[in-house]
């Protein structure tokens, strides 16, 4: 139990949330870059 | 009676509505511009508007009804709709944008037919009618909730808000088409947001905080607290939590968000869209379930769960903010109505008329034609709705995944395959919503109660690529295919560099300038 819940409901809300949250990061850090080169085209 | 603060709330919410239709107005003087806005969005308004969009009263009522009823193990639906929205900005997004702006698409069957070579039309006509059959259902269910809205929060009879509801709609869109749309549905998206953000915290404090929360679920029902609910490791329980994650398939195709993606500034303006649309249906789904979970612990033994927000939002808030949540409840009802009117105007007037039969109308008459389309659409919704049609949520949900069944897997695989050939799109989009309709009249009610989005996908994912392996794509489809992919680059940039050194050639193999581009979005 991890505050008061089964330690699988917490892996099913932390894959939920963080790993979806994670890739979309990696998504907008992988392209920043792509900004800064068309910014000064 | 209602309270005069709610109603106060309420026609300032309207009045702000009108008001971004008439400032909208100077953009719907064209098609592109009625259905696109131009393609001229910016990342904040492309994300809120693709959430608004893609979540509709189902999310305020439905979700929090699931959160209510089953605990945690609704959190498989915010698995599904989270993993669906992160994976449609990364993998369909830029490809969507970067093909669109090369054909000057402005509908989903624009794409089609060009990434096809589709020269007798056929994904264009299936598209129209399989758009106009669904959308239908689901426009009709969200004017239902309209009128049921305006009923449970201010006393108003079930046709006055029906009425009320579908006219404010008809006016902004109609005056402001697809900008007014993606900036109300902004406004109305950051509603939902912080609607959404607020309510579990409250409804926790209420109850005394998180662990006298968990304890009083506990004592309701100790299943509310595990991911796989009442059912457990069986059959039943896997396959429901499979059901629910199933919802978010259909952000990675359904045409109304993919005209989302369509409408940004440029290919550069989605992966910030991508991060905010993220965080943000990360608070909207989260917030749902956790809302219906506390609230269960306050207010238990509702008979029917879907009314846990209005009750929370009547029981745990003084009036101002009672109102504040009709709004909001408004807002995710009218942020989807609108975006289907005008997904199913664009389907007659740009996929019929213009494109199959007037194409020497002119573009003024065009969009005027638009709103006029908009408008008996609409009127044809109310009728539906008048019938004071039940089941709400069941038709959202059947439209949802028809919609998705049919587009869904020819979106893929246009974007990600290029092998993928006419034949196969052709297959594959009446296979997967034939499926879809299938699945539903026959086979559900003896399979478990399984969701209509996995067998409609899957089926039609199967036949798109198996009548591609036996027919010949596209002539040229494939460099253009190649050519594309290198112009944007790898979904997560496993490629550093690389996208922009392969952007010049990708641009000139298209046989256009950067300059080129601009000025014909202009």
């Amino acid at each position: 139990m991890i505050l008061g819940l089964p330690w699988t409901s917490w892996v099913l809300i932390l894959v939920a949330t963080v790993v979806p949250l994670g890739l979309a990061i990696k998504f907008y850090l992988a392209h920043r870059s792509d900004d800064q080169v068309d910014t000064h085209l | 009676v209602a309270s005069p603060i709610i109603v106060s709330v309420l026609l300032a919410f309207l009045a702000v509505m009108i008001g971004i239709g008439l400032w909208s107005k100077g953009e719907s003087g064209n098609v592109a511009g009625y259905y696109l806005a131009g393609k001229r969005l910016p990342s904040w308004v492309v994300a809120f508007s693709s959430n608004a969009t893609g979540e509709s009263a189902w999310l305020l009522l439905g979700l929090t009804g699931m959160g209510y009823l089953v605990g945690v193990h609704a959190f498989w639906v915010v698995l599904g709709e989270v993993m669906g929205v992160a994976l449609a900005w990364i993998i369909v997004s830029r490809p969507m944008k970067e093909y669109t702006d090369r054909f000057d698409s402005i509908t989903v069957p624009d794409f089609l037919e060009d990434r096809f070579r589709d020269s007798r039309q056929i994904l264009r006509r299936l598209s129209v009618l399989i758009i106009l059959s669904m959308v239908a259902v689901y426009l009709a269910a969200q004017l239902t909730a309209s009128g049921k809205a305006f009923n449970s929060f201010l006393g108003l009879s079930y046709p006055v808000g029906v009425l009320l509801g579908t006219a404010i709609v008809l006016f902004y869109t109609t005056t402001g088409g697809f900008k007014a749309v993606a900036y109300t549905d902004l406004l109305q998206g950051v509603l939902m947001f912080a609607g959404l953000l607020i309510l579990p915290i409250v409804g926790m404090a209420a109850v005394g905080g998180w662990t006298p929360m968990i304890e009083r679920l506990r004592a309701a029902d100790p299943s509310l607290l595990l991911p796989m609910g009442a059912h457990g490791m069986t059959t039943t329980g896997v396959l429901s939590a499979i059901s629910f994650a199933a919802v978010g398939l259909a952000f990675l195709g359904v045409p109304q968000l993919m005209s989302r993606f369509m409408s940004a500034r440029s290919v550069r303006e989605l992966p910030p869209a991508g991060l905010i649309a993220v965080i943000c249906i990360i608070v909207f789904d989260s917030g749902a379930v956790l809302a219906g979970m506390a609230g269960r612990a306050i207010f238990p033994g509702l008979a029917d769960p879907e009314t846990i927000l209005p009750t929370m939002a009547s029981e745990l808030f003084p009036a101002l903010f009672t109102g504040i949540f009709l709004v909001i409840v408004l807002a995710a009802i009218m942020s989807t109505a609108d975006s289907l009117l005008i997904l199913a105007s664009s389907a007659v007037v740009r996929d019929v008329v213009q494109k199959i039969y007037r194409p020497r109308l002119s573009e003024r008459r065009l969009a005027m034609y638009g709103k006029l389309t908009t408008v008996v659409l609409g009127l044809a919704a109310v009728v539906v709705a008048l019938q004071e049609v039940r089941l709400i949520f069941w038709f959202v949900l059947f439209a949802w995944s028809g919609l998705a069944g049919a587009f869904v897997p020819v979106i893929l695989c246009a974007l990600l395959w290029k092998r993928t050939t006419l034949a196969g799109a052709i297959s594959g989009m009446v296979v997967g919503f034939s499926a879809t309709v299938i699945w539903v009249l026959f086979f559900k009610a003896g399979f478990y109660e399984l969701y209509e989005m996995i067998p409609g996908v899957a089926a039609g994912v199967l036949a798109t690529v198996v009548v591609s392996l036996v027919t010949r794509p596209p002539e040229g489809a494939d460099v253009e295919f190649d050519s594309v992919w290198a112009r944007i680059g790898s979904p997560l940039g496993g490629r550093r560099g690389a996208p922009k050194a392969a952007s010049r050639s990708g641009v000139a193999e298209s046989g256009r300038s950067a300059e080129d581009e601009a000025a014909r979005m202009r």
